[in-house]
């Protein structure tokens, strides 16, 4: 089955489409659910999480290499079954549109509550799936192209943040060290491991690369650079503004509100917002770009662009829908994420990988 | 293709009408740009009630410096208003019933408190100041014994704007002479927030000064002094400027100052050394059920004035200056203990010290801190070195 | 109003038989009735009479008929376009050599006429024989000079052209401070001389085709065999010949016809008057379209970012070269973006402006009656205008009325209260930015793409700029170049490209060429031939102790 795009991406191009996937939104939530759960230990706790990241990522690659140039739903119907196969994905469409729902939402309320506290949502919501609905449409090597320019926009807001409030660190907020023990650090990690699961994308990226033995190594040098970008982004949190960065909703942003250099550069965050949204839109895009490939897959479509529309349609509605108020979403991050994407992450690929390897689907022969 | 065309332009032209609302737009003419706010809890209607001053800046008045401070027809550059309101948010919005334009506190630079709700309310006004999308970080919270009212109206003699004075006090002349602590709201959270911490808060003051013009009405002016002690819910003292310096010294904040001291034994001091830095260490241990603070302070200093008549650039003269420095610092350091003991408000941070040294001991002791607190010996040791004499070694006048 | 629609449908369709294209009527000739679709015939007055009935009131093609100085004397005639052919070619070389014949009185045979004259007779350096009066007629208005010879069947195009042309001088539209002042003129043939002197080498390869049914423009496609993409150039002779239009007066014609996209602001080919920036390109692995009759060449494929360049850039060194880019950048992005920040901020973010800024704005925009938007809109459209007006106008006045106009009339609407001085200085700083940008195109598209974005930022603040961005970046990205993607070497990121990206490596540093267009032939210098002095030996130290001895 034609996996119906003609592009291909190179190794490096898929590893900071990978970093995308996750650093975006992950870099403006994380820090908050850590410190309040692990304290001083927070910053430690990356490192759990990248472990969870290593393991993921070789669950991916190694059922992705086992079936080389075909995709998720693709292969499914082969090692499951037609049925279930099939069920397989429609389950990951429902799961990822959802998923892609609360990350458009997440995001607008973040632009919201920020920014522009009396435009509707569903302003921000439909900007950003139309912008991402046409980069879907224009195919995967626009998207990388994209991406390739706007992870460079988005390392520049971090470092600019950061060099910025260095001289704002307080080392007595990183005291006491290990503060809880490995309990501690690992209940810090919890939530985290449920962004950074988000890389089994790979799964359904690895038919477009060109050379699909790059992917693995491609996941482990993403998943590396996630674990220190986003454990300096903790490690700046919690010296700049100590536990009491537990309270605050947007760490990071409250880190942009507080630079201040020779009394004249202050109040930039608005700009490192703007960076911000370009890092979404992306991070959008490519969810997107996944959702549409593994409808179209699983269908036997022809062509997926008539697909993309309605899809963002369906995004945009649900996205409103999805909660009631910030609370729900809060909740749903501290409690219910953790388990729901390390079913969806970790425990259906590792069946689907159990079965092909049972069955002896695919692989050197395949 | 056809249809999927026209369906895509008609998806796209149902979209505009949504960028037609311009909802969040503010003009800048719509905007009341509100400089400082000051709170305060009064009795009206049968009820306590608060009251929320705004200074709202005129900005036709202030641009280009052309008419200067006095403004055109007599009027101030900024406009001070009050409201009265249930709650703090309430009288936020009730200053609309007075003023045409939108509140807009992203320029707001300090926040006033009155003593009476620094005392009671203060969660309330914390709360209310971090919750509000355009409250920044960096503001600066004071208290005051005086009016709220009268401070917001008091006169800027030097800068342009009260909100000048008041950030020059944060950044140049605070720490120039280190009697007050001006702290943002950041800091002053983190502290709150922190069990073993307890933060102060610069206090400020009105006072009545000399008419600006012949003829004209004596008028109010800013003045800082010292310093209130928060301790959880809300005020609970003052330190007086020595005792905030005092304060400063022991946390490692001061920065310059002047410090007479007493070498000759006479009833007015007659030598003023200045302070250029200094750094503060603090160690807390627990000794069989007591707690034993040590405090070591690094100074360095120059003499800046001298009222003797001997010989004072000698060895022996610059370490009766850096005996009599070491002495006035810890005078100070410990008139700031005695006053924190008393008001049981552990300002120095003992307790987080502790919990950072020794996380397990501090477990032990958490709960029962505030009762400790009082009863904690304090140490110090201070090492205060002489370094220079200005422009002239021995005095002019010798004997 | 049915007949009005029928032949607007089979317009649609194509098949309106009235609306055919000049080079489809007439395939075969322009004479009425294919007059011309023969060949030369034997008679002279027959071929004359053919051609004057073509050329029927056209009075600047000559007839002139003479004699062969041999005994018995031949009837000759050469037909001439006056004012297109060298008439000193014509009085010495042609009609002094035929009629006075130097005393060469030979007995001729006929039908060795055309030999003898050919061979013996005519010192001219190009005669072509030609027996197909289609082709005859093209050479006339063409500018050559048709011999005709009574009794032969082919007549001789005498190569003898020369009209009036332009000097050689310094290119208006990219003038340098430091580099050659030759810049391309009308003649096809002096603009591929300029190219060839600095590039001698005989890969170089010069293909001539022609476009255009009533205009018969030359066009010369010129390339370096071996370092460009094969598919390439062809792909670009293809287009051309897809190319069926009546005439092509400027290269902007043939770049529309042969785009990549149409519907984007953004050029995808570079046009310019340099001969050195043609042979840098040329180096690089471009392929280059000359165009008879305007100085202006085409280059493609190119990126967005040739459009940032200017042909200094490689004559100064590096540092200079990426400190000028750099600003570059920056007026790009002050071009494009400075009049919607301003809006966004003023509007939307005030908390993002310092306080005493922010007064003064607060202060300025009072009594203002338009809110922010629409005084940036008015302001930028009437910059736009008073540019556009510059233009048009005798040089020496269209630079007062552009610059000076323009502030005066700023400060005059400053003082009557219509805008706030801060929109005056945004918009002339945007002003300034564009105009440093060096290409007219790239330039058009960003002040262009202003408008949209500006009403963006006016809806919805810093987002709306952001969503704009995005929106144009995700167009670029989707650009192609024949076949080159429009922003690398950012994406896709080609490394070994960003040495001449924003920041220019020196000299010694660019030994590849850009990767995407130069390929085949990767390497285009030594490696790493650092300038240095030489290594001094210790005998022959030339240092200050050794002036004592004298």
């Amino acid at each position: 089955m034609k996996i119906l795009e003609e592009g291909k991406i190179s190794g490096s191009q898929f590893m900071w489409l990978l970093v995308t996937i996750v650093l975006p939104t992950a870099v403006l939530f994380i820090p908050a659910v850590s410190i309040k759960n692990a304290g001083t230990s927070s910053w430690v706790s990356e490192v759990v999480t990248t472990t969870w990241g290593f393991v993921i990522i070789w669950i991916s690659a190694t059922l992705g290499e086992r079936f080389p140039g075909r995709g998720l739903a693709d292969y499914s119907t082969d090692i499951l079954g037609k049925y279930v196969g099939k069920f397989a994905g429609v389950f990951y469409i429902f799961i990822l549109t959802y998923v892609n729902a609360i990350i458009v939402r997440e995001f607008g309320e973040f632009l919201l509550s920020a920014f522009m506290p009396a435009t509707p949502l569903i302003v921000f919501n439909m900007t950003l799936l139309v912008l991402a609905a046409s980069a879907v449409r224009n195919g995967i090597e626009v998207i990388a192209r994209m991406n390739q320019f706007v992870v460079s926009l988005m390392f520049f807001a971090l470092i600019f943040i950061f060099s910025l409030v260095f001289g704002e660190i307080n080392p007595k907020h990183l005291t006491p060290l290990f503060e809880g023990g490995i309990k501690s650090i690992i209940h810090g990690g919890l939530t985290p491991m449920g962004w950074r699961g988000e890389l089994f994308l790979t799964l359904i990226l690895m038919p477009y690369l060109n050379n699909y033995k790059e992917a693995r190594v491609a996941g482990y040098k993403a998943n590396l650079l996630l674990g220190l970008v986003l454990g300096f982004d903790i490690f700046m949190v919690l010296a700049v503004f100590g536990k009491a960065a537990a309270h605050y909703v947007f760490p990071v942003h409250a880190l942009a509100t507080y630079i201040s250099v020779a009394g004249f550069l202050e109040r930039v965050e608005a700009f490192i917002l703007a960076l911000w949204v370009a890092g979404v839109t992306v991070k959008v895009a490519i969810w997107f770009y996944c959702i549409t490939m593994v409808t179209a897959q699983t269908f036997n479509l022809k062509d997926y662009k008539p697909v993309v529309l309605p899809l963002a349609v369906i995004q945009v509605v649900w996205s409103i829908t999805i909660y009631d108020n910030i609370r729900e979403m809060v909740e749903f991050f501290t409690k219910t994420w953790i388990t729901f994407s390390a079913f969806f992450e970790f425990f259906v690929p590792l069946t689907i990988l159990l079965v092909a390897v049972v069955r002896k689907k695919g692989g050197q022969r395949g | 293709m056809k249809r999927e065309q026209l369906v895509f332009v008609l998806a796209i032209i149902m979209i505009f009408p949504l960028f037609s609302g311009c909802w969040s737009r503010n003009e800048i003419e719509t905007i009341a740009i509100v400089s400082g706010i000051g709170i305060d809890k009064i009795s009206a209607d049968g009820g306590e009630k608060f009251l929320l001053t705004a200074n709202i800046v005129r900005p036709s008045l202030v641009s280009g410096g052309a008419q200067g401070t006095g403004g055109r027809a007599g009027q101030p550059i900024s406009w001070s208003i009050n409201s009265i309101g249930k709650t703090l948010s309430d009288c936020e919005r009730n200053l609309n019933l007075r003023a045409a334009r939108t509140i807009f506190y992203g320029h707001t630079r300090y926040v006033v408190l009155s003593e009476n709700s620094a005392r009671e309310e203060f969660s309330d006004v914390i709360d209310y100041i971090g919750r509000h999308p355009d409250m920044r970080l960096r503001i600066l919270l004071f208290v005051t014994r005086d009016s709220p009212q009268d401070l917001l109206k008091s006169f800027p003699e030097l800068e342009n704007t009260r909100a000048r004075q008041v950030m020059g006090m944060e950044s140049i002349g605070g720490p120039r002479a280190s009697k007050i602590d001006v702290r943002n709201m950041a800091e002053i959270v983190g502290e709150l927030i922190t069990p073993g911490v307890d933060p102060v808060i610069a206090h400020v003051s009105t006072m009545i000064s000399a008419p600006t013009e012949a003829g004209g009405q004596p008028i109010k002016v800013l003045r800082f002094e010292g310093g209130g002690v928060i301790r959880e819910k809300g005020l609970v003292g003052w330190l007086s400027e020595v005792e905030t310096r005092g304060y400063m010294l022991a946390t490692g904040r001061a920065r310059e100052g002047a410090f007479p001291v007493n070498l000759q034994k006479q009833p007015m001091p007659d030598t003023t050394l200045n302070l250029t830095r200094m750094s503060s260490k603090t160690r807390v241990e627990l000794k069989e059920n007591r707690a034993v603070a040590t405090i070591e302070i690094r100074a360095e200093g120059d003499l800046v004035e001298y009222h003797g008549q001997e010989e004072i650039a000698t060895d022996e003269g610059i370490l009766k200056m850096e005996k009599a420095f070491a002495k006035e610092i810890n005078n100070e350091i410990m008139a700031a203990v005695k006053k924190a003991q008393q008001l049981d408000a552990d300002i120095f941070g003992f307790g987080a010290e502790l919990h950072r040294s020794n996380p397990k001991a501090w477990k032990h002791v958490e709960k029962d801190w505030y009762v400790i607190f009082p009863t904690i010996e304090v140490k110090t040791k201070v090492t205060a070195d002489i370094r220079r004499t200005g422009f002239i070694a021995d005095p002019y006048i010798l004997k | 109003m049915f007949n009005v629609l029928r032949r607007k449908i089979k317009t649609t369709l194509g098949r309106n038989k009235d609306l055919q294209v000049s080079h489809q009527k007439f395939k075969h000739g322009e004479g009425s009735g294919g007059i011309e679709q023969r060949p030369v015939d034997s008679s002279l007055q027959k071929n004359k009479q053919v051609l004057q009935q073509v050329f029927n009131n056209c009075i600047d093609v000559k007839f002139r008929e003479f004699e062969l100085g041999t005994a018995p004397p031949v009837n000759l005639m050469i037909v001439y376009m006056d004012g297109m052919v060298s008439t000193t070619d014509i009085h010495v070389s042609t009609l002094n050599r035929l009629m006075l014949l130097n005393g060469l009185m030979e007995e001729i045979t006929p039908g060795d006429t055309l030999n003898l004259i050919k061979n013996k007779l005519l010192p001219l350096a190009e005669i072509k024989e030609e027996s197909d009066l289609i082709k005859i007629v093209d050479g006339i208005l063409a500018g050559e000079t048709v011999l005709f010879i009574d009794g032969e069947r082919n007549a001789l195009l005498l190569g003898a052209k020369g009209w009036e042309t332009r000097a050689v001088a310094e290119p208006e539209s990219e003038p340098v401070v430091r580099g050659p002042r030759e810049g391309f003129t009308e003649k096809l043939l002096t603009n591929t001389v300029l190219v060839r002197r600095r590039i001698k080498s005989s890969r170089l390869k010069v293909e001539l085709t022609q476009v255009g049914a009533l205009s018969k423009t030359e066009i010369a496609i010129m390339y370096i065999e071996g370092i460009t993409n094969s598919k390439v150039v062809e792909e670009v002779k293809k287009r051309l010949e897809r190319i069926k239009t009546d005439a092509i007066l400027e290269t902007g014609y043939i770049e529309e016809y042969i785009q990549d996209e149409w519907k984007t602001p953004f050029p995808t080919i570079l046009s310019t008057e340099r001969p050195d920036r043609v042979a840098g390109h040329l180096l690089e692995g471009h392929v280059v379209l000359l165009v008879d009759t305007t100085p202006f060449a085409l280059i493609m494929p190119v990126t967005f970012f040739h459009f940032l360049f200017a042909a200094e850039d490689y004559y100064a060194s590096y540092q200079v070269s990426t400190f000028i880019r750099l600003l570059r950048l920056a007026a790009v992005n002050i071009s494009l973006l400075l009049p919607s920040a301003y809006i966004a901020v003023v509007t939307f973010h005030q908390e993002m402006i310092p306080t005493p800024l922010l007064i003064s704005i607060a202060a300025a925009r009072e009594g203002v009656p338009f809110p922010a938007f629409v005084e940036a809109f008015i302001m930028e459209a009437t910059f736009e205008l008073l540019r556009e007006a510059g233009v048009r106008l005798p040089r020496q006045v269209g630079q007062a009325i552009s610059i000076v106009g323009a502030l005066v009339i700023g400060q005059a609407a400053v003082s009557a209260g219509l805008i706030s001085p801060a929109m005056v200085i945004v918009v002339a700083l945007t002003a300034i930015a564009s105009f440093s940008i060096p290409n007219y195109s790239g330039a058009i598209s960003l002040r262009i793409l202003r408008f949209p974005i500006m009403m963006l930022a006016a809806s919805l603040g810093l987002f709306g700029i952001m969503a704009g961005l995005m929106g144009l970046l995700i167009h670029l990205c989707s650009l192609r170049s024949f076949g080159v993607p429009y922003i690398s070497p950012i994406a896709p990121m080609v490394r070994g490209d960003l040495k001449d990206f924003i920041l220019r490596a020196p000299r010694w540093a660019m030994f590849t060429r850009p990767r995407m267009i130069g390929y085949k032939e990767p390497q285009r210098q030594e490696y790493m031939q650092i300038p240095r002095p030489p290594k001094t030996n210790a005998a022959n130290k030339n240092n200050d102790a050794g002036n004592d001895k004298k």
